[in-house]
């Protein structure tokens, strides 16, 4: 065995107080959970309205960013046009912008009085704002830039071989990229719509700014966990808790890769 | 005629490659040269994976690439066996095999039909289920040569296909593509730095030095009267380079030889096989050999039955011992030595230094 020197405190008194720091808070959640009452706390209109509208507007936001996020990835990652770069910078500027700004762009955009909004109403009819499809498009909006940042550096590192062989084989361009890019880049696919999909149900900024708090069609489990925590403070710490063990749940989902066992068998050379 | 006939110009920065290569129905033509003398850039413009800057290529009289046509690898119907094989690893055997026919409008049932035909055809019906993960080296590049045979193609091209294998597999496969080349009806490509695969599996070999093409002839033309220190050295042979003077040859590299006999032109190239030449402690008397020179021996390289010694003198040469000649003559890197090779052993030809 090599020799291993004790780390120096100097860095283990840092490291330690990061961890506690971490991990505490997340341990009072679960310490001072109304367990004996969770079950009728969860059973709640509210709740289970807040949870419902949670998932469904989550995993839409993420089908969403997957239909258009891919392309963009692939464009990004492979494309010659010029204003790549200005479009990689604003396709990921999302990740670095406080989500409330994002609300409130998205309100100027597709708002009542917005840019394109004002069309939708016009012509259509059609009002976004303050509506389950506001927060789907919140959460896109926030959400997809991780599923495109992480396909982007998969498939700018992939390996062009496979894609060559399939070319002298008669595979047309589109066939090429579903059959054999994307599943050489599928753990990343994989990856980045699972980071997509937890970043959607966590968001709270935009989605209040856009769509604002009406139980039952824009009021998500982050928004119903802010409210209670004002009003019922037991139902609001059952909520954060739930929030808490979906995330675990993803997590342990992730680090496993359960998903990827088909790849790796399939790898080697 | 189903040929493939190929006069290709790629520029690539300071890289120029410049090669005509022509093959006709049933024939293997073999591409070889050193590393970065273009064999591959060769293949890539063949495949049409690489645009050509000028030239031709055309098969079967179709028209690939010229001056304003540039067909993309769909459309040029040439199959290609890449050194890294480029299996898809998703897929399972039969499904890589199937991925051509598939891709050319054949329903999956259909081209799965066609897969396991070959697979049969190459003795890898027993892989179809497996992964390419699951494979060996030369399983590997069986199946590869059946994925790009099920396409049916009217050209196959293969980059390297024993490079990326361990010895003893190295041997299996070149037998195995040998046999399996026998049968086809196209024009084969083969790109290869081993002496061996190009002398064993070609008909006709292209040697490429710098983008060029340097000599091209059958492959025992090509061992016999190498134009390249590059090929001589493949084939393990003595090269010298010189000028005509009288019945003697003057080395460019310095000493002279007296060969066999000089042919009526002013540059010529010399070729002594490493065993044709003697090696002796002292300077050898009464000598009926014509060549005698002095040398220090610089390097000792054991190799299967005999030991090769790397001389540094006028000329430098390499030269085939026994293993009890090299232990009896106390032979050791510093050692100097006479060398002395008979003019009939020497083959002198029209050549300029390559």
């Amino acid at each position: 065995m090599s020799r291993r020197e004790p780390a120096p405190l100097l860095l283990v008194v840092p490291a330690a107080i990061a961890a506690l720091f971490l991990v505490l808070p997340l341990v009072a959640l679960v310490v001072r959970a109304p367990w004996h009452d969770l079950g009728r706390l969860l059973t709640t209109t509210q709740a289970v309205q807040a949870l419902r509208l949670s998932l469904l507007t989550a995993t839409a936001a993420t089908l969403i960013a997957v239909v258009l996020g891919v392309p963009l990835a692939w464009l990004l990652a492979r494309g010659r046009l010029p204003g790549t770069r200005l479009l990689r910078g604003a396709s990921t500027l999302p990740l670095v912008m406080p989500p409330v700004v994002g609300g409130v762009a998205l309100l100027y955009a597709f708002g009542r009085m917005g840019l394109v909004g004002r069309y939708l109403d016009l012509w259509f009819g059609i009002t976004i704002p303050f509506t389950s499809v506001a927060v789907v498009m919140a959460e896109t909006f926030v959400a997809m830039p991780f599923l495109v940042v992480t396909l982007e550096g998969a498939l700018r590192g992939a390996d062009s071989g496979g894609e060559e062989a399939a070319a002298t084989l008669g595979a047309s361009p589109l066939r090429i990229f579903f059959a054999v890019t994307l599943p050489a880049v599928r753990p990343a696919l994989v990856a980045g719509a699972v980071l997509c999909w937890a970043r959607a149900l966590g968001e709270f900024g935009a989605t209040i700014t856009f769509a604002g708090s009406f139980a039952g069609s824009t009021r998500t489990m982050p928004i119903a966990i802010y409210l209670a925590m004002i009003g019922d403070p037991q139902s609001g710490t059952a909520l954060a808790l739930v929030m808490l063990i979906v995330s675990l749940v993803v997590l342990v989902l992730h680090r496993e890769r359960w998903w990827y066992a088909g790849v790796l068998r399939g790898g080697g050379r | 005629m189903n040929a493939l006939v190929v006069d290709a110009v790629v520029r690539r920065g300071a890289f120029t490659l410049e090669a005509q290569v022509s093959a006709g129905p049933g024939q293997r033509v073999g591409v070889v040269g050193p590393n970065g003398s273009g064999k591959s850039t060769l293949l890539r413009a063949i495949a049409g994976l690489e645009t050509l800057s000028s030239g031709r290529i055309t098969l079967s009289g179709r028209t690939l690439a010229d001056r304003s046509v540039d067909l993309p690898p769909q459309q040029r119907n040439i199959g290609v066996v890449f050194q890294d094989s480029r299996l898809f690893r998703h897929l399972d055997v039969r499904d890589n095999v199937a991925f051509g026919p598939r891709s050319r409008g054949r329903s999956r049932k259909e081209a799965r039909a066609i897969a396991d035909e070959w697979l049969e055809r190459l003795e890898a019906a027993d892989l179809a289920d497996r992964r390419p993960g699951e494979l060996s080296g030369g399983q590997i590049q069986r199946v590869a040569l059946a994925r790009a045979l099920a396409q049916q193609p009217q050209a196959l091209l293969l980059d390297e296909p024993t490079a990326a294998l361990d010895a003893g597999a190295r041997v299996e496969v070149r037998a195995e593509l040998r046999r399996h080349l026998a049968g086809l009806e196209i024009p084969a490509v083969i790109v290869t730095h081993d002496p061996i695969e190009a002398l064993a599996m070609t008909d006709r070999l292209v040697v490429l030095e710098s983008g060029r093409v340097a000599q091209t002839g059958t492959p025992h033309e090509i061992a016999a009267r190498p134009l390249t220190s590059y090929v001589a050295r493949l084939l393990g042979l003595n090269l010298y380079a010189g000028r005509v003077a009288g019945d003697r040859v003057l080395l460019d590299a310095g000493g002279e030889l007296v060969p066999r006999a000089v042919p009526a032109t002013d540059h010529v190239l010399v070729t002594i096989p490493p065993a044709a030449i003697a090696v002796h402690l002292r300077r050898p008397e009464g000598s009926s050999p014509r060549n005698v020179w002095s040398a220090r021996v610089v390097a000792l390289e054991p190799g299967r039955e005999s030991v090769r010694l790397r001389l540094r003198g006028a000329p430098d040469a390499m030269v085939d011992l026994t293993p009890t000649a090299v232990a009896t003559l106390g032979l050791v890197p510093g050692v100097d030595v006479w060398l002395s090779v008979k003019a009939s052993e020497t083959d002198c030809y029209a050549g300029e230094a390559g």
